[in-house]
């Protein structure tokens, strides 16, 4: 039975032609399971009644749903998916993994965080996720799963990429689910209420440039490059300088947003030298910084600055005229920070024998 | 030399099995430091990866090692490649500079190329190098790295079998329980390379032993 959540128009024509139907119908097809959200071939009543019985016969609707729910008291709910079968190729349902997505809501917006790998390799040191290491890439499926299978899905404004995994180092299928989430025969979302935020991995994020229109965040956190060695590993092989450079170079011909996550840890990266360094080395590049408060993680050697700290870092940056907003903390009392409670749903089970060190 | 950063042809020289893994080779036509990547692709368009190069930056071939991706993009062919064939290289790239002084260069598996590419620019004095792996048979250029570094070299074997030598300055185990089982200097740099798994786990081995997370720098499979 084929699964035909997390399938673009253009993977649908196929489809249609195995049913007779000309290639225009992969386009109705797509209306009907993304835009109409319809949840049986029966109710595709433009498509020819033997074409819905073939469907029914080949093909699945089936899209993920949640296997746990748990809800902060400032309204923030985590859901816990659980990523098996087609929506996380090359693993089988007998040996299931979890992701995660949190669902935030606000007066002016209600905004779904989502993810897009199960684990991650890129080792941040203050990310819960990474602990996982890589255990495999969701498909287009498997991500969209998330902004469909929650309670909430009909409510959401906007959908940001900041979950688990690094988007861009799944980028084939991140580029499929952003193309489902904002076409008019998908879900429809402005450009603008989507955001993608990556640590940089320049090659795939100047593909992500050219193929797609939502914004973008850049995970900065410290603007001082061998310091932010010891934090993002990625900083070895994709430098910050060639990142902020790429980004200056998209400006000139690009308008879209580019933001900046900066997350405070306390004696880390907080100092007056660091908002000094960040105020320079972004000089050229329209952005907002997103001040972000670190939800600690167990065992890890960092902890969130104050929120007096917060507030100076902001002031100063705005100051220096570098548009900076703190980003208020939420969840922390049901672990939302990302990976966290998918981390300790994989750690209670075996992961020894993969490992070849 | 090439003017760096461009992709280029270059034409393969050698393909070796190492173990598990395989070491391939094409003559050197741009200039690196140790511990620099390069992209690597089959031809313009199709998928590429970057790898750090293990070879010298004075020796006159450039190579990269590599595993075989079961179900990969790119490496079933690398592996199926053979001298005279021809792959794109695009690079150096990056930067994994070796601390100056005294440290621990902590490697599993293909992790170990940079290393050896610092060793080889004669960047090891003073340096000590763990090496995790699954068989013995996947602790490549071991006579070559014995005669540098003598025993400052130690490697971390998990499937040893019990009737198995294991061989002077070979710890029957994973690199972790070693690790582990150690104590750690905190004023030392560590440099780690391999996957996000092991840097992980050892990274977090070494700051609950009271190195300070600034001391450690680590390079991740990407």
């Amino acid at each position: 039975m084929q699964e035909l959540f997390g399938l673009t128009a253009q993977d649908l024509v196929p489809v249609a032609q195995s049913l007779s139907l000309k290639p225009f119908a992969a386009k109705q097809l797509a209306q009907w399971i993304y835009a109409r959200r319809v949840a049986s071939f029966d109710e595709m009543t433009d498509l020819p009644k033997e074409a819905r019985e073939r469907l029914k016969e080949g093909f699945s609707l089936r899209s993920g749903a949640p296997v746990r729910r748990t809800q902060s008291a400032d309204g923030t709910v985590k859901y816990l998916f659980q990523a098996s079968g087609s929506y996380l190729p090359n693993r089988d349902a007998a040996s299931p993994r979890f992701v995660e997505a949190a669902y935030i809501p606000e007066p002016d917006r209600r905004t779904l965080c989502v993810s897009t790998q199960v684990g991650c390799r890129m080792g941040c040191l203050f990310c819960m996720t990474g602990k996982q290491g890589l255990q495999g890439h969701l498909s287009p499926g498997g991500i969209l799963s998330q902004v469909r299978g929650i309670p909430e899905s009909d409510g959401l404004t906007n959908v940001v990429y900041m979950g688990m995994g690094e988007p861009l180092d799944n980028l084939e299928n991140v580029l499929k689910s952003l193309e489902i989430l904002t076409a008019d025969w998908g879900f429809g979302f402005s450009n603008q209420r989507v955001t993608l935020s990556s640590v940089g991995l320049l090659p795939a994020l100047e593909e992500f440039f050219r193929r797609s229109r939502v914004r973008f965040a850049l995970s900065l956190h410290s603007p001082f490059e061998d310091e932010r060695r010891s934090l993002m590993p990625v900083q070895n092989v994709h430098a910050l300088t060639q990142v902020l450079d790429f980004l200056r170079r998209v400006q000139a011909k690009d308008a879209r947003r580019i933001s900046i996550e900066y997350i405070l840890f306390e004696g880390v990266n907080d100092s007056p030298r660091h908002r000094r360094e960040l105020v320079r080395i972004l000089q050229g590049l329209k952005t907002r910084v997103n001040l972000i408060h670190y939800h600690a993680i167990p065992g890890s050697p960092l902890r969130g600055s104050s929120a007096k700290v917060m507030e100076e870092f902001e002031e100063a940056l705005v100051e220096r005229g570098i548009p900076a907003t703190v980003r208020r903390s939420r969840g922390e009392d049901i672990q939302a920070a990302c990976g966290l409670l998918s981390t300790k749903e994989l750690l209670k089970a075996q992961r020894a024998e993969t490992l070849d060190y | 030399m090439v003017k760096a950063d461009l992709p280029h042809t270059v034409r393969i020289s050698s393909v070796k099995r190492l173990g598990s893994a395989f070491a391939l080779t094409w003559k050197r036509d741009f200039d690196f430091t140790a511990g620099q990547l390069v992209e690597v692709a089959l031809d313009e368009g199709g998928a590429s990866r970057l790898y750090s190069l293990f070879t010298g930056p004075d020796e006159d071939e450039a190579g990269i090692l590599f595993n075989l991706a079961e179900g990969g993009e790119l490496t079933p062919s690398l592996a199926r490649l053979a001298p005279g064939d021809t792959i794109l290289i695009q690079g150096p790239s990056g930067s994994f500079p070796a601390f100056p002084g005294p440290g621990i260069w902590i490697a599993n598996g293909t992790g170990l190329a940079p290393f050896l590419s610092m060793a080889r620019a004669g960047l090891s004095a003073g340096k000590k190098l763990l090496h995790g792996a699954r068989a013995p048979d996947d602790f490549y250029f071991l006579e070559e790295l014995e005669a540098v570094m003598g025993d400052s070299f130690l490697r971390c074997c998990s499937r040893i079998s019990a009737d198995s030598p294991a061989g002077k300055g070979t710890f029957r185990g994973r690199l972790t329980t070693f690790l582990e089982s150690g104590s750690w200097d905190p004023e030392l740099s560590y440099e780690l390379c391999g996957s996000a798994s092991m840097v992980v786990d050892v990274r977090d081995i070494l700051i609950a032993k009271g190195v300070p997370h600034s001391n450690i720098v680590s390079e991740v499979y990407f």
